[in-house]
C-alpha cells in the first residue's frame, strides 16, 4: 500500500489519497491523472490495466486501486 | 418544431398528459410514441436513417449477447481447462465482441461521415482537379451527430460488459431517440437513462414543478440572452472586415454568451421537459465561464460530449500499445518526466481535432479543435514549470487574485477560440485576432458606435441586465445553492411573484417580434 501511495502522491501531491473516498466521483482525479496513474502502475506492478477497468469503482479510493492491482496480478 | 414555439409547449403538455394517463406498464410505450411523433413532425423524410441506426445497434447487441452466452457455456462445460486455456478463451471472446462493436460503430460512422462530408470532399476534388461534379446538397437527418455517437456508446458498452443487452428493439429505439435528448443532447449512456425510461413514474408535483422551473430558466437564457446577443453576432461576424479592435471583442463576447445561452438554455428546456416525466438526464453544463483552466472549461462545457470522447477515444488511444511504444521512445529522448507526458499530449491533440470536426464541416472546425488540444497539451507540459514559478514568486494559489487571473486568462483564451469557430475562415479569424490585440481602440465603439453593432441602447441594457441575472444565479449555484429548491421553499406569494416575474421577463424581453428572427438552436444544426 505504501508503494502505491508514493506512486499516486508523485502524480498528484496535492491530493490526500489516504482519506479521499471519491477520487473520481468528486472530480478530484482527471483523465490526464488517470492515464499517468495507469502507466506508472503498469510499469511498477508489471500488470496491464485495460480500458474496461477504468471504472469509477476501481479508482475512487486507494484501497480500490490496490484491489484492482491484486486482481490483475492474480489473473 | 422549434422548441421556443407554443406548438412545442403544447407537445410537451400532451406528452406529459399521455404518459401519466397511460397504464403503468405501458408508460414507456407512451414515451416511444411521443418520441416517434416528435421525430416525424420535425423530420419526416429522413426518419428512416434513425431507424437504420437503431436496428444496427440492436442487431449488434444481440450478436454480442449470443457470443457472451456461448463463451459462458464453453467455460462451464470445460471445467477441467487450465489457466492458459481459460485465458485464451477469454481473449477470444473479448476479441469477437469487440469486432462486432467495431462493425456497428464503423457502419454508423460511415453514414454520419457520408452525410456530413460528401459535399466537402466533392468540392475539394473539384478544386484540386478542376472537375465539375455536382454537390449532393444532402440534408442532415435530425440529431444524427448526437444519436450516432450515442449508438456507438451502446455497442461499445455492451461489448465491454458495462451495460446489458437490450433485446426489445422498441425499448432500445426509445433510449436512442427519447425526444428531449434527440435534438441537441445531452449524450446519454445506456446505463444512465435506459432504466429510467422503462420504469413507470407516478405523477409527482415536485417533478412537474422542478421541470417547469428549469424550462422557464432555459427559455430565459435562450430568448432573453442568446437570441438578443445573436443580433450583435450577426452584425459583427456577418461582415467582420468592417470592424476592428473593440468592436470585434464585443462581437466575440456576444458570441460567447449567445452560444452559452443558446446551448445550455436549450438543454435546460429539454432536461426540464424530461424531469416533468420523472426522467433525469445527465448534467451538460456547470457554469463553464468560472473555469480556471482550459481543461476545466471543457469539463464544465458540453460535459457529456467531452466524456464521450474521453471514454471512447482518449482512454483507448492513450492506453494503446502504440501509445506505450511511443512513450518508451519519448522517455528515452526527452527524459522521464516530459517523455511520459508527450504521448498523452499527442493523443489530446488528436482527440480535440476530432472533437472540432464533430462540430462542423470545414477546415476551421478542425483548426478550432486543434487549438483547444494545443492549449491543453501546453497546460500539461507547462504544469511543472508553473508550479516552480508559483513557489519562486511566493504566489498563494488559493488567493482570490491568483484565481481571478486564472479565470480571466481562461476566458480570454476561450474567447479567441470562439472567434476561430465563428469566423468565416481561418485566415479571417487570424485577422480578427490580430485586430483584437493590436488595434484595440475603445474610440471605435464610443458614442453611437456601440449601438451600431445590432442592438440599440435599450436592447443593450436589457442584455446587460439579463447577463447580470445569469451571473448572480451562477454565483449562487457555484456556492452550492440549489436555486429551484430554494425558490420552492419560499412562501406562496413570493414564490409566485418570482415565477411570474421570470415568465413576464421571457414574454416581454424575449427576443422576438418585429425585427427579430428567432434563431435556430446552434447545436441542433450539428
Amino acid at each position: 500500500m505504501e508503494k502505491l501511495l508514493s506512486i499516486l502522491q508523485a502524480i498528484r501531491p496535492d491530493v490526500d489519497f489516504r482519506h479521499e473516498k471519491k477520487l473520481i466521483d468528486d472530480g478530484i482525479l482527471h483523465s490526464f491523472d488517470i492515464i499517468a496513474i495507469v502507466n506508472d502502475l503498469n510499469d511498477a506492478y508489471d500488470i496491464e490495466i485495460d480500458v474496461a477497468d477504468l471504472e469509477p469503482d476501481n479508482f475512487n479510493t486507494v484501497e480500490a486501486i490496490h484491489a484492482l492491482i491484486e486482481r490483475l496480478q492474480n489473473e | 418544431m422549434s422548441i421556443t414555439s407554443l406548438t412545442f409547449l403544447a407537445f410537451v403538455a400532451l406528452a406529459v398528459g399521455l404518459y401519466y394517463a397511460a397504464p403503468r406498464r405501458y408508460r414507456w410505450v407512451a414515451l416511444l410514441l411521443a418520441s416517434a411523433a416528435y421525430y416525424l413532425i420535425c423530420d419526416f423524410r429522413l426518419a428512416g436513417w434513425f431507424v437504420l441506426t437503431s436496428l444496427s445497434i440492436w442487431g449488434c447487441g444481440l450478436l454480442i449477447g449470443r457470443q457472451e452466452a456461448a463463451y459462458q457455456r464453453r467455460l462451464s462445460a470445460g471445467e477441467g481447462l487450465d489457466r492458459e486455456a481459460r485465458r485464451a478463451l477469454k481473449k477470444k471472446n473479448a476479441r469477437t465482441k469487440t469486432a462486432y462493436a467495431w462493425l456497428a460503430a464503423a457502419f454508423n460512422l460511415a453514414i454520419w461521415f457520408a452525410f456530413k462530408f460528401t459535399d466537402l470532399i466533392i468540392a475539394a476534388v473539384n478544386r484540386r482537379f478542376s472537375a465539375s461534379f455536382s454537390l449532393l446538397g444532402l440534408a442532415l437527418p435530425l440529431g444524427i451527430s448526437f444519436y450516432t455517437f450515442q449508438a456507438i456508446s451502446y455497442v461499445v458498452d455492451v461489448s465491454k460488459g458495462k451495460c446489458p443487452v437490450q433485446r426489445n428493439y422498441f425499448k432500445l429505439a426509445l433510449w436512442l431517440g427519447f425526444f428531449p435528448q434527440m435534438l441537441q443532447g445531452p449524450f446519454c449512456r445506456y446505463s444512465e437513462t435506459a432504466e429510467q425510461l422503462y420504469t413507470p413514474h407516478d405523477l409527482q408535483y415536485e417533478n412537474l414543478r422542478s421541470g417547469a422551473q428549469l424550462m422557464l430558466w432555459g427559455y430565459f437564457k435562450k430568448m432573453v440572452i442568446a437570441d438578443r446577443a445573436a443580433q450583435i453576432v450577426q452584425t459583427v461576424f456577418g461582415q467582420p472586415a468592417q470592424y476592428r479592435g473593440a468592436a470585434l471583442v464585443i462581437g466575440a463576447l456576444a458570441y460567447a454568451f449567445q452560444l452559452y445561452g443558446d446551448f445550455s438554455g436549450g438543454i435546460d428546456i429539454m432536461t426540464g421537459a424530461a424531469e416533468m416525466l420523472g426522467i433525469h438526464l445527465p448534467v451538460n453544463f456547470t457554469r463553464p465561464f468560472f473555469s480556471l483552466s482550459v481543461a476545466e472549461y471543457w469539463r464544465r462545457w458540453h460535459i457529456t460530449l467531452g466524456a464521450w470522447f474521453r471514454d471512447y477515444v482518449f482512454y483507448p488511444l492513450s492506453m494503446s500499445k502504440a501509445a506505450q511504444r511511443v512513450g518508451k521512445k519519448t522517455r528515452a529522448w526527452f527524459g522521464a518526466q516530459t517523455g511520459k507526458l508527450l504521448p498523452t499530449c499527442a493523443v489530446t491533440l488528436i482527440v480535440w481535432t476530432m472533437n472540432g470536426i464533430w462540430h462542423g464541416t470545414g477546415r476551421r472546425f478542425a483548426v478550432y479543435g486543434f487549438y483547444q488540444g494545443l492549449l491543453m497539451s501546453l497546460g500539461i507540459l507547462a504544469a511543472p514549470l508553473t508550479a516552480r514559478l508559483i513557489r519562486r514568486l511566493r504566489i498563494n494559489p488559493g488567493s482570490f487574485s491568483w484565481k481571478l487571473w486564472q479565470g480571466v486568462r481562461t476566458f480570454t483564451l476561450m474567447l479567441f477560440g470562439r472567434v476561430l469557430y465563428k469566423a468565416p475562415s481561418v485566415m479571417e479569424a487570424l485577422r480578427m485576432w490580430r485586430s483584437m490585440i493590436v488595434d484595440f481602440d475603445l474610440r471605435s465603439i464610443a458614442g453611437s458606435g456601440l449601438y451600431s453593432l445590432g442592438l440599440d441602447a435599450h436592447e443593450l441594457f436589457i442584455l446587460l441586465m439579463a447577463l447580470l441575472v445569469l451571473l448572480g444565479v451562477s454565483i449562487l449555484q457555484e456556492r452550492g445553492v440549489r436555486i429551484r429548491e430554494a425558490v420552492a421553499r419560499q412562501n406562496l406569494v413570493f414564490r409566485w411573484l418570482l415565477y411570474l416575474a421570470a415568465l413576464f421577463a421571457v414574454i416581454l424581453f424575449g427576443a422576438y417580434g418585429e425585427g427579430y428572427h428567432p434563431s435556430e438552436f446552434v447545436y441542433a444544426q450539428f
